[in-house]
């Protein structure tokens, strides 16, 4: 699968996890909630490097729900600072 | 022996030690167990051995609760046989924690224990011709069936059912029929049960009626109802005209908590392409020495510490396969994202390289709790042989659609966190289900999903020690009543979540040993 046709599901993915995490619309809130992410690198690409976060949020029911689909907290952040453009 | 009721002659009495009405699941069971004693037992049975429309049409009522896509004289069966003639053969106990009073539900719980029963069970498993008595997912899986072993957690156990062919009508029709103390009596309803005159506490005959024409009575020492969770309350209300209330309702409880297993498809899932789909095997089983097919399908269950963690009830799930979903009455337009991919996820999960496969359907059969509201109750409109038909309004609470809705949470969670991928929560038809990001907003969504009947009727005349709280006794005797006993479903007064008949065939078998050891003894 190729990056243009990647991104932008995951963009309407972290749109839709801002607008009922309003609290959470801003890029330094979502970097400091996503420990271990890097700033200089797209924060997708840094999405493999965070499944024992992603799986220690399931673990621990640190999950959202959007658009019915059960996903971790974590996942969820990354998507809506890929929507905000890193 | 097999007697056409129709050539009773009309006005006499039948005697027996032991009259079963009905001879379904639990009857056939019965007197089964009774043949080749020396107990005299008469079993009616209202229609032949094969269907037959007339007869069939007895059974007309309407459902005016809950909506259900199939007519009510479509549910049962009412020939020799009863719906075993139709059934689909699953075949899986109760589960111990279903036999258990929960705290959080009123009316909850068993008067006896899983164990009390589990011998019962162990030869109900013989009576329906299933394999061994074993129905965890290691024994699915050495007998070939598939399913994704991660979703076996804390929360999820994984069950094997058992699906056997056995229609008890063929399967033991010549047991009863060559039994010499058995008379199967065809073509014979049961019409109203009569109390001595002397004392009501005792059912001296039944009054029975044939679409020729003639009626009879039959007199007996015991009787047993087992005509299933919607005739038994039918009959025992209509059983009137010398109690007003009808038998065994003194305190108004009979055709009160009916139950059925609420079936709604919850879940959408994008898996792994590697993970193993949930496939069903039939493989063949040796019963009495002769090699019969049985079928195994992977389903799971709520483990009880998750069911009394969350305030759960019991639920089991299993894969759906998509061409199945319009055959059970979801139709395309109502839940489009079973055929339609979702490029979020796919994209989300491909950002860790895994390629997933096909969306999957899960399907939940749920328990409700028992609810005064849910009832059959008698309308005005009489059947041909002049007999009340019924009105079977069923109800669900809305804390049983809030338990589906947070146990497809439960499962949606489980395959994100066993790795397998992501699911979603869509319950049948319900957009809003999408809305919903948080516990609170449960409380605020009207969860008005759509949900299908498994046609399990039960819990009419539910079983409880004391009269007060139950229709029946610990031994399935009618509290009111000396000598009158209730065969079926309708006596669960907790249903659990497992397919009934096993446990129909379990409790028949520990009254006919009741009957034989206890009240008929002498």
């Amino acid at each position: 699968m190729g990056a243009a046709t990647v991104r932008d599901p995951l963009t309407r993915l972290g749109r839709a996890y801002l607008t009922f995490t309003p609290d959470e619309d801003s890029v330094a809130v979502l970097f400091d909630r996503v420990p271990g992410l890097s700033r200089r690198q797209p924060v997708v690409e840094q999405l493999p490097a965070l499944q024992a976060t992603v799986a220690a949020d399931f673990a621990r029911q640190r999950t959202v729900s959007i658009d019915g689909w059960r996903l971790a907290r974590t996942e969820a952040r990354v998507a809506a600072l890929h929507a905000l453009g890193h | 022996m097999l007697v056409d009721g129709r050539a009773v002659p009309d006005g006499s009495v039948v005697t027996a030690d032991l009259c079963i009405i009905g001879s379904g699941a639990a009857g056939i069971t019965i007197a089964r167990e009774l043949a080749g004693s020396t107990l005299d037992v008469v079993v009616l049975e209202s229609g032949a051995l094969e269907l037959d429309t007339r007869t069939q049409n007895l059974y007309k009522g309407q459902f005016v609760g809950q909506p259900v896509s199939a007519e009510l004289e479509s549910t049962r069966m009412r020939y020799f046989g009863g719906t075993t003639n139709h059934w689909a053969g699953n075949c899986y106990p109760l589960d111990p924690a279903d036999f258990e009073s929960k705290p959080y539900v009123e009316r909850s719980g068993w008067p006896f224990s899983y164990e009390d029963l589990e011998p019962y069970y162990l030869r109900a498993a013989d009576t329906c011709q299933i394999g061994p008595f074993r129905f965890d997912w290691q024994f699915g899986v050495e007998k070939g069936a598939q399913a994704p072993p991660e979703l076996e957690s804390h929360t999820f156990r994984g069950i094997a059912r058992q699906i056997t062919e056995a229609r008890f009508g063929e399967v033991y029709r010549s047991t009863l029929v060559d039994a010499a103390n058995i008379r199967v009596l065809l073509w014979s309803n049961v019409v109203e049960l009569l109390t001595a005159p002397d004392d009501a506490r005792r059912v001296d005959a039944v009054q029975v009626a044939t679409l020729a024409g003639p009626k009879f009575q039959v007199q007996a020492t015991a009787f047993v109802l087992a005509t299933g969770g919607i005739e038994v309350p039918r009959v025992l209300l209509a059983s009137n005209s010398r109690i007003p209330k009808g038998i065994g309702n003194s305190h108004d409880l009979v055709g009160r908590c009916f139950a059925d297993h609420p079936n709604v498809l919850m879940a959408l899932a994008l898996l792994r392409a590697d993970a193993p789909y949930h496939t069903a095997k039939t493989v063949l089983v040796d019963s009495a020495g002769v090699p019969h097919p049985v079928g195994i399908a992977m389903w799971l269950r709520l483990r009880r510490r998750a069911l009394r963690a969350s305030q759960l009830l019991s639920a089991q799930i299993s894969a759906i396969d998509p061409s199945v979903v319009q055959a059970i009455g979801i139709t395309q337009r109502e839940w489009p994202e079973l055929f339609e991919r979702s490029a979020q996820i796919d994209a989300l999960l491909a950002t860790s390289g895994a390629p997933t496969a096909e969306p999957r359907a899960f399907l939940v059969n749920m328990e409700q709790e028992p609810n005064l509201a849910s009832r059959v109750r008698l309308a005005r409109k009489k059947d041909a042989l002049g007999m009340p038909t019924v009105h079977v309004d069923w109800r669900l609470t809305r804390d049983d659609r809030v338990r589906t809705f947070r146990t497809a949470r439960l499962f949606a969670e489980q395959v994100a966190r066993a790795g397998l991928g992501r699911a979603r929560v869509v319950l049948s038809g319900y957009e809003a289900g999408s809305a919903i990001h948080t516990d609170e907003q449960i409380d605020n969504a009207a969860l008005d999903f759509i949900v299908g009947s498994n046609m399990h009727h039960m819990g009419t005349a539910r079983m409880h020690r004391s009269p007060r709280q139950g229709v029946v006794d610990e031994h399935c005797r009618v509290h009111d009543v000396k000598n009158l006993f209730i065969g079926g479903s309708a006596v669960f007064p907790t249903t659990g979540a497992s397919p009934p008949t096993m446990t129909i065939v379990a409790l028949a078998t520990r009254l006919a040993d009741h009957l034989r050891t206890k009240v008929l003894a002498a």
